[in-house]
């Protein structure tokens, strides 16, 4: 280093090269120094990751710590409990006892709204990723890794991941293949099933008892239901017409509660969010929100807006104020996820001890019902950085998040799965008990949680807690209660949308088209535009015609040609 | 009388300004003039791994031709101006009819109150008020909804129809910096020479006319002066003040360069087209700034500088 | 000025009087409203019944906000930034504005210093250039990244050199002929002169430091060190998650749940970020008034 830098100041001033030599003197001073003083973490990089030969220890400790700093998502579900904190907590202390990890948070951002989403572009604009992070936007993804800034996790995972990993490698394959690009992966998909994803009508027990009322089975029961709920005295707190028939978001079409999803369903629409491009029954590629059936949907909803049946101001409320006039009980029924009794109807239970149920969406007669989900290949995405010395360590992190959560003790379950404190995990797999919910249904039935794998056998047991009452005031227990007992979400799809084989998945994948890149914001609000100007009566019926052609001409076309050649008809 | 200096000693007069001017240039070198710099990578396709000073490739005005069409950079272009031409009339006329009024107020206590009751919401922030505004015009809870319904008339949805919501900017921007923009013209008020209104007064003024024939134009420069510099301001949309109250439903309408260069960033990770955008919006504006100061100059005398 | 109020002239003064108050309520109650709703009953405010006195008195929601470590965290990173902040301004606009307002005579490089800070005013790079300087200079996710970047209010600086620039030259002169050189003639009789327009733009500064919110949002990465007005935003944005953040499963806030809505503990915290500039209001009042006049409209 000296000797290249003496021969480039051959044609310097002497004082020059005297000075250059100083400084790099120093410099390798410097750099000679820190290694000498930090000899362990070179060691252990070599003991772990770099020595082809010894074989890998899913689980070993690296001898000297090794820190890797991680970005939190903050939300509703991320709850700190006993003062813990997102620097210091049972996930931060179980990996640093075990693995000799130490983590450390690089940033923390509000998932629930664009923060998480914002901060992380702002950081990723500044080229300083931090060592794992997660994004559930495959452009995101698909960026990151065209661009090199991923580490390429292929090998570390064969070597490093347990046996039980490789077995979800196996059983997600197309998550990993949406995670794979050129044939090296990427990042960690989430592991789960898509299935549950369709949409439910949740609807409070108090509600349909007070007016006497069934559940619908038909769009015109709902919009009879509806009316009753509007105009009469459904809380019954004396008062005609102070609560809402059916609620809604301003979102309308991404998944979460008070969407329109559950009712272009019942018209043939399979719509998930706002990229649903799928092969219709005569193998076309197409985008559900352009289906003909959607402007009789909306032609449904314009009509009870109209009558005063959806709560006038939903055009000002996203997921989460909505959230407060359910919980206040203004709100008693609602298209939605799943996870309803996890969020937002766990707080109408624990305020007034009353149920909020799923059932199958309303069906119109003489029309096939679809129901829409994603396609397997994307969804949460972790990462790794590729400046990050020690990939390997988010594996050691999976393997023993599995180990923990999945074949361990109830109390290792409660302690760092339940109460969603599993996200306090850099890595997690996601919601491991959907992914057992036939299982479950099985075990429920005979009665016997023996036949279960480790993994479902706590769920199994809270389901039962709370159908005998002993843990009738127990969160969880409601949330399982709610998505996974017969009488929760999950069941529906497996006994009825699943066999009547009204299940349609999304091909977009992790590639898109760059027309689609480039156009999909000023499409989805095209879309939600025009969607909300028809329901609230600004724009007539008719203008969904008007909508369809904009959308089309404005990329859309060109994106279901492109899609066409993308993902071939199987 | 002072001495002829020679070049040492004027440098040792001048030594402790340059020191006491240093600091200020050196961090403003760094942040205004770095980040200037930093416009280079609107004619890139940047990729953030490698750096702001890294082997970008260059694509030339590329990013402006894919920016512009884009479907809603039209609309974009066309809401800026919109909602700031009508915050810089409503800006003006609006304080210059308070300015008028509050002069014919005799009390001088009453006055004060007055002043002191319409500075207030100019001295707190957009976060604080767009909170505020959006309680008050919930169509169904909204205050301003309840007292609209008590006279009969329908709801109105001010932060929630593309067609109201222009409108609403304009006016909670009135609401927040009328009174405090009345100063200017109170103090031009003060001003006026009272012997041209005795004068008037012995011509058979009344007040009316007085207003007519002496008041105005005695206003007429300062009022040309604000209209003037209002042009700086033209692709000023207001980016705190409609960040935070806007939503998809209105961006047909609410939709300015300042939140479009944000989503597109920010939000879409497009850094190189929002970084075109905002170059876009830097060098109208520019123009409008270098021009506005120009007028104002040459009309009113006026140096900015 | 002696006129006999004519009878039409009665009528004006008292139409006019009278719309004037009503446009100073306009100003005025969307603010008691707010102090109204924050003192309120959750049940009460969810109804609309509250307008200007609060319904069913409480202040379960000001109990509520004490307790939550969100609020006091970002009131704490704020009242730092001002402290800091505020001083950091003044220091450099006075270091600044002195040097500027020299004759060219006796400061020769003064017109390419001044159109150096000019230039800042009238061209803005833009928000992800901005960005990755900010992230260069290693302050993201520090309390120098809302200090630093706009250590120099140009406008304000401007404002000041204005004002020492019209001080009578004999002044100066007669300390430069008692010996006195830069710092000390600045010091002992600039500055003293000029203390009218340096309240003003420390009000300036000290409005501008406790209003600003989008420096937060983009250059801090924890919300821990929000300052007040970016962590309100985003109670604004999502008032919901305020109170489920802040009444987890275990802790003793679980008990506000059914007292508090988020109406009504995003009033009482909103009413608690406007206090300083409600007690600064009456030199707000005078100085920005003298300070708007002096920048605006100089002769």
């Amino acid at each position: 280093m000296i000797q290249t830098k003496m021969k480039a100041g051959k044609a310097l001033p002497h004082v020059l090269i005297g000075l250059v030599t100083i400084l790099s003197l120093s410099a390798c001073e410097s750099g000679s120094n820190s290694n000498a003083s930090d000899p362990g973490s070179d060691n252990s990089t070599n003991v772990s990751a770099t020595s082809s030969d010894m074989p890998a220890d899913p689980l070993g400790k690296y001898v000297k710590p090794i820190t890797m700093s991680w970005a939190v998502q903050t939300a509703a579900a991320s709850k700190l409990l006993d003062g813990e904190t997102y620097d210091n907590n049972r996930w931060s202390q179980l990996i640093s006892d075990k693995l000799g990890i130490n983590l450390k948070v690089a940033f923390s951002a509000d998932s629930s709204t664009d923060a998480y989403n914002n901060k992380l572009n702002a950081v990723i604009a500044s080229g300083d990723l931090p060592d794992v992070f997660k994004t559930q936007d495959a452009n995101v993804f698909l960026q990151l890794a065209q661009n090199g800034q991923l580490a390429d996790l292929t090998e570390v995972f064969d070597k490093y991941a347990t046996d039980d990993l490789k077995a979800y490698k196996e059983r997600f394959a197309d998550a990993f293949a949406g995670a794979t690009i050129n044939g090296k992966l990427y990042a960690i998909p989430r592991m789960n099933d898509n299935f549950h994803e369709a949409p439910f009508l949740w609807i409070r027990d108090d509600w349909l008892k007070n007016t006497n009322s069934q559940p619908p089975k038909t769009i015109d029961e709902l919009v009879a239901l509806a009316e009753k709920f509007a105009t009469g005295d459904p809380d019954g707190n004396g008062i005609n017409g102070d609560t809402y028939g059916l609620a809604l978001n301003k979102d309308l079409i991404r998944p979460g509660h008070g969407t329109i999803l559950g009712l272009a369903a019942a018209f043939g629409v399979p719509g998930y969010d706002e990229s649903m491009f799928y092969r219709d029954q005569d193998g076309k590629m197409t985008f559900s929100w352009i289906q003909p059936g959607m402007k009789d949907a909306l032609a449904v909803l314009a009509d009870m807006y109209k009558k005063g049946l959806i709560n006038k101001e939903f055009t000002a409320k996203n997921e989460s104020a909505l959230v407060e006039d359910i919980t206040s009980g203004k709100i008693g029924m609602a298209f939605g996820s799943n996870w309803g009794t996890w969020y937002p109807y766990n707080n109408v239970y624990k305020k007034d001890g009353v149920i909020v149920r799923p059932y199958p969406i309303p069906t119109q007669e003489g029309i096939d019902y679809k129901v829409g989900i994603e396609s397997n290949a994307v969804g949460q995405m972790t990462m790794v950085s590729k400046d990050f010395d020690h990939p390997e360590a988010a594996i050691k992190i999976l393997n023993l998040y599995d180990q923990t959560v999945n074949h361990s003790t109830k109390e290792d379950y409660e302690k760092y799965w339940a109460n969603e404190q599993y996200r306090l995990s850099p890595v997690y797999i996601d919601e491991p008990g959907e992914v057992y919910a036939a299982d479950i249904q099985k075990a429920l039935q005979a009665g016997s949680p023996d036949s279960l794998p480790p993994g479902a056998k706590p769920v199994y047991d809270y389901i039962v807690g709370f159908k005998d009452g002993s843990l009738k005031n127990d969160d969880n227990a409601f949330g399982d209660w709610g998505q996974m007992s017969e009488e929760g979400s999950l069941p529906i799809v497996l006994n009825k949308y699943m066999p009547d084989n009204a299940v349609v998945q999304s091909v977009l994948g992790i590639q898109r088209p760059e027309v689609w890149l480039t156009n999909e914001s000023s499409l989805d609000t095209l879309t939600i535009t025009a969607f909300t100007d028809i329901i609230t009566g600004a724009k007539p019926v008719d203008y969904f015609d008007t909508y369809v052609k904009q959308w089309l001409k404005a990329g859309g076309q060109q994106t279901l040609d492109e899609l066409d050649k993308l993902y071939p008809a199987k | 009388m002072q001495p002829k200096l020679l070049r040492s000693d004027r440098f040792v007069r001048e030594f402790p300004l340059y020191l006491m001017i240093l600091p200020a240039v050196l961090l403003v070198a760094i942040y205004s003039y770095g980040s200037m710099g930093g416009v280079i990578i609107a004619f890139q396709k940047f990729i953030p791994a490698k750096g702001l000073f890294g082997h970008q490739q260059w694509v030339g005005v590329q990013n402006f031709h894919t920016l512009f069409s884009m479907p809603n950079i039209g609309p974009v272009i066309r809401n800026t101006v919109v909602i700031a031409l009508g915050k810089m009339i409503a800006g003006i006329i609006v304080p210059v009819a308070f300015a008028l009024l509050l002069n014919e107020i005799r009390s001088r206590l009453a006055k004060r109150v007055f002043q002191t009751l319409v500075y207030l919401p100019h001295f707190l922030s957009w976060v604080i008020l767009s909170g505020i505004l959006i309680n008050l015009l919930s169509p169904s809870e909204g205050f301003v909804n309840i007292l609209l319904s008590k006279i009969g008339i329908q709801p109105i949805f001010f932060l929630g129809n593309a067609h109201a919501f222009p409108a609403t900017m304009v006016v909670s921007d009135v609401w927040k910096t009328f009174g405090f923009g009345s100063v200017i013209y109170l103090a031009a008020l003060a001003g006026i020479n009272p012997a041209l209104y005795e004068a008037a007064v012995i011509d058979g003024a009344n007040r009316w006319k007085q207003t007519l024939h002496v008041t105005l134009p005695g206003l007429a420069s300062i009022i040309v002066l604000m209209t003037v510099l209002g042009f700086a301001n033209i692709l000023n949309g207001g980016f705190d003040q409609i960040y935070n109250m806007y939503s998809p439903v209105v961006y047909s309408t609410g939709d300015i360069l300042d939140t479009f260069v944000f989503r597109l960033g920010i939000e879409q990770a497009q850094y190189s087209l929002s970084t075109a955008a905002g170059l876009f919006k830097s060098g109208v504006s520019l123009i409008f700034i270098v021009a506005s100061y120009y007028l104002a100059d040459k009309f009113t005398g006026y140096k900015v500088f | 000025m002696s006129i006999r109020t004519s009878t039409s002239r009665k009528v004006f003064l008292a139409v006019n009087a009278a719309l004037l108050t009503l446009v100073s309520l306009i100003c005025i109650a969307p603010f008691i409203n707010l102090l109204a709703v924050s003192f309120s009953d959750k049940t009460a405010v969810a109804a609309g019944e509250v307008t200007f006195l609060p319904v069913g008195f409480t202040t379960v929601s000001y109990e509520f906000i004490t307790n939550s470590s969100k609020f006091l965290d970002s009131l704490i990173v704020s009242l730092k930034r001002t402290v800091i902040g505020v001083p950091l301004n003044l220091l450099l606009i006075v270091l600044t504005a002195y040097p500027l307002s020299k004759s060219r005579k006796d400061f020769r490089a003064r017109p390419y210093f001044s159109w150096f800070f000019v230039i800042t005013i009238l061209f803005n790079a833009g928000l992800i250039p901005t960005y990755m300087v900010v992230k260069s200079t290693g302050l993201i996710n520090s309390i120098w990244s809302l200090l630093l970047p706009g250590a120099l209010p140009v406008f304000s600086m401007l404002v000041v050199m204005n004002y020492m620039r019209s001080l009578p030259k004999e002044l100066l002169e007669a300390s430069y002929i008692d010996g006195a050189n830069h710092l000390q003639t600045l010091l002992r009789i600039v500055l003293p002169v000029s203390a009218p327009t340096i309240a003003t733009v420390t009000l300036f500064a000290f409005v501008d430091h406790w209003n600003s919110w989008f420096d937060g949002m983009i250059y801090m990465n924890r919300i821990e060190n929000y300052p007040l007005q970016t962590y309100l935003q985003t109670v604004v944005v999502n008032p919901e998650e305020f109170i489920r953040n802040n009444t987890d499963l275990s802790g003793n806030l679980s008990k506000y749940l059914s007292l508090v809505s988020a109406r009504t503990t995003g009033a009482a915290q909103m009413f608690l970020a406007m206090i300083p500039i409600l007690c600064l209001y009456p030199f707000l009042q005078k100085y920005f008034t003298t300070g708007l006049v002096m920048g605006s409209v100089k002769e």
